[in-house]
């Protein structure tokens, strides 16, 4: 071989053996590295602190499984964009945390894979709460931040000014209450009809509905199920406190923050909202006291139920499952809810020291609801909020309003299927 | 060649047969066919691409996705025309076309007015360092971000919280419902949005000013004019093109408003603001009906671009 074809062979190996070495490595990276997507400061933490919390908490998975993983953590702003455009352009995580509303829809297209064939027995044996995560029988999220009780709070100095010593429990007790505090020139309740998102319908309307033994959607979560009986009682509730002026009429124009600041400074009775608030009511000094929501034909309030789902996109589903499995493992979420969110605990290897709340949602289990995980479930969401809103304006009756809704929501659920 | 006859113009003659003898050979050379005509494509190519796949390319996909039932996690299904069908029997849209509407009367000509006066005013007695200091000051808010926008005035107007409500409690007057009351609360918006492009729209106006000579207001003063009448004849008339800019401009802003609604109100109260782009957004991005969503971007994009061109022909009908 003269010179000349030396010179090319020795070149061609080289060439070949670096793109070679090139696509061995890049192929090894890609197979050792997973992203994880979670929204932003849960609680009180900043970023960088949540950040830091979980490269602390996902350390020894790294090096267990000689894996990278990333946490990208998503403002909770455009959290549903940034999945939507993240996922549709092959952009998005293996492993994301989600909430029940947001499910649905990535269930339908596919894009999210079960966990049934690789969750081993020890792992799901000692989960709390894994019927929420279950559509049409498959194991297609696991709950992971279970929390955000939505309850009754009472300002029991105001109350007693008026005569008033405990917390209402039913409906019957709140509204006679509530007539007691408005002739004392007391403001019985503020809630958020301003809030610029439907997220306020989780403290104001579902858990009515639920008390009186409705549901939000049917069992396939195929159709509405809201424009029922139980659905109106809830509605026409609301109305009475409208109509006989329990509730301020401008409640059209409040935000959560307003009305919350409003309870702190005394200028309301009563408000709904959730355990969160209890670190802020904590700091005013306040004597208040709580109840888990009302009780009409039934007892039922809300609970969030946000998930830890696994993607289509995953190329090692087992090594995903897996991710999660460790990050649901007792060590791992007593850190996460020590650092980062103080919520109880999802699985019965986890010790915590008990809070305020512990003893409400272990007595109140049966009661909490979250928000069913079905295709086009926002759409419904989206109608409901904007038709009772037009009830509270005195522009619909009830009856008028869940119609529309329901008729809105079915709309959205078929176009979803 | 000619020859003979009419000798004393033998010479004109002889230009126009050389002239004739070489225009077959310039007829042959096609005028797109000369030698270096290409030598610019290199330098406006990069633009094109840029422009192709920024702008041409989406608004032929976005066409194309109008035509699909599409939910960006799937592969689009054609289905024609079935999503422009479904819109013309859309209520809600019809009713975010009416807010859109309703905005935009609000806030176009508002800002249009206000801008043109205070430019005036600016440019004709405050050409000095105090003018440069308001000038700059009423572009504060075109350089902040609209959701910042939105935050502020939000918390301005809250309804229990609000600045302007805990003064109107203070002298014993009753609170105003700003953001939940639905005939209130489109003003409102449409008021902020005149308060945030003010400052864009006076410095267009105050720059269109400087052009307008000294003279014409010299002489309508020696004819008399007072300030409103050099306003009326000389002001406006002479900024017609720059009006035509902020008018139109102030439109397709109107018609794309997002972030202040979704910010301020959220759509609320039970959609008295919900615009078409919200619409748009809901469908999208939290609906999964990226294919009706699609269909009302079209429609939006026709009906802005008959807005500009009637806005257009009206305009220049007048200037003319």
């Amino acid at each position: 071989m003269n010179m000349k074809y030396r010179t090319i062979a020795a070149v061609t190996c080289v060439g070949a053996l670096t793109a070679l070495a090139a696509c061995t490595t890049d192929g090894a990276a890609a197979d050792k590295a997973l992203e994880v997507w979670m929204p932003t400061t849960f609680a009180a933490a900043t970023a960088d602190e949540e950040a830091a919390t979980w490269r602390s908490i996902l350390a020894p998975f790294e090096e267990e499984h000689g894996v990278e993983v990333n946490v990208t953590l998503v403002p909770w702003a455009s959290y549903e964009e940034k999945y939507l455009t993240g996922v549709s352009s092959g952009q998005g995580p293996d492993v994301g945390y989600m909430y029940t509303e947001m499910m649905g829809d990535y269930v339908s297209n596919g894009a999210l894979a079960p966990f049934d064939d690789h969750l081993s027995e020890e792992t799901t044996s000692k989960m709390l709460y894994l019927d929420q995560g279950k559509v049409d029988g498959s194991q297609y999220a696991m709950p992971f931040v279970v929390g955000g009780i939505r309850l009754l709070w009472g300002n029991m100095d105001l109350l007693a000014s008026a005569g008033i010593d405990e917390v209402p429990t039913t409906w019957d007790e709140f509204l006679d209450d509530a007539r007691t505090l408005h002739e004392a020139g007391i403001t019985p309740l503020y809630q958020e009809w301003g809030a610029p998102n439907r997220g306020m319908l989780n403290a104001t309307y579902f858990p009515l509905l639920w008390q009186a033994g409705g549901e939000i959607l049917n069992e396939e979560g195929t159709a509405t199920a809201f424009n029922s009986d139980a659905g109106l009682a809830a509605a026409e509730f609301l109305k009475t406190l409208l109509d006989e002026d329990l509730m301020p009429a401008d409640v059209s124009g409040l935000t959560p923050e307003e009305v919350q600041s409003a309870f702190y400074e005394g200028e309301t009775a009563f408000f709904f909202g959730s355990d969160g608030t209890w670190a802020d009511l904590e700091q005013t000094e306040m004597n208040v006291e709580f109840v888990p929501g009302l009780v009409g034909k039934q007892a039922g309030t809300f609970v969030a139920s946000d998930a830890l789902v696994m993607f289509e996109s995953c190329a090692d589903k087992q090594l995903c499952a897996d991710l999660v499995a460790f990050l649901l493992g007792g060590d791992q979420m007593a850190e996460f809810h020590q650092q980062i969110v103080a919520y109880p605990p999802v699985a019965t290897d986890e010790q915590s020291e008990p809070t305020k709340f512990t003893e409400t949602y272990a007595e109140s289990a049966e009661s909490l609801h979250s928000l069913p995980i079905a295709a086009g479930g926002a759409g419904v969401y989206n109608a409901l909020y904007e038709n009772l809103q037009q009830m509270v304006l005195g522009q619909k009756s009830p009856q008028q309003a869940l119609a529309d809704a329901a008729e809105a929501g079915d709309a959205a659920l078929a176009q979803a299927r | 060649m000619r020859t003979g006859a009419g000798a004393g113009a033998s010479e004109p003659v002889v230009k126009d047969d050389a002239a004739f003898a070489v225009r077959p050979r310039q007829r042959r050379r096609r005028p797109g066919k000369r030698a270096g005509q290409y030598v610019g494509v290199p330098f406006v190519l990069p633009s094109l691409v840029i422009l192709m796949v920024v702008v041409i390319i989406p608004i032929v996909m976005s066409l194309y996705f109008s035509m699909t039932q599409y939910s960006v996690l799937g592969s689009p299904t054609w289905v024609g025309t079935d999503n422009y069908t479904k819109l013309l029997n859309d209520d809600a849209f019809a009713a975010a076309l009416g807010n859109t509407v309703v905005y935009t009367l609000i806030s176009v000509p508002l800002q249009t007015v206000i801008a043109l006066l205070l430019a005036d005013v600016l440019a004709r007695r405050f050409r000095n360092r105090f003018g440069a200091i308001v000038r700059s000051t009423l572009f504060i808010p075109v350089m902040s971000s609209l959701v910042v926008v939105g935050v502020v005035w939000r918390t301005i107007l809250g309804t229990n919280d609000g600045a302007v409500n805990v003064f109107l409690e203070a002298f014993g007057l009753e609170r105003v419902n700003f953001l939940g009351d639905p005939t209130l609360a489109i003003w409102v918006v449409g008021l902020v949005t005149v308060w945030k492009n003010i400052g864009y729209f006076l410095v267009i106006y105050y720059a269109g000013m400087m052009d307008v000579p000294a003279e014409l207001y010299e002489a309508s003063g020696l004819d008399g004019a007072g300030r409103f009448g050099q306003l009326w004849h000389v002001t406006i008339p002479s900024l017609r093109p720059v009006t035509l800019l902020v008018v139109i401009l102030g439109t397709i802003w109107s018609f794309q408003v997002f972030d202040l609604v979704y910010v301020m109100t959220g759509g609320g109260p039970g959609g008295a603001t919900t615009t078409i782009v919200m619409m748009i957004f809901r469908a999208g991005f939290q609906n999964f009906q990226m294919g009706y969503a699609s269909a009302m971007a079209a429609v939006l994009f026709a009906l802005i671009l008959i807005i500009a061109v009637v806005q257009r022909k009206v305009l220049k009908s007048n200037e003319d």
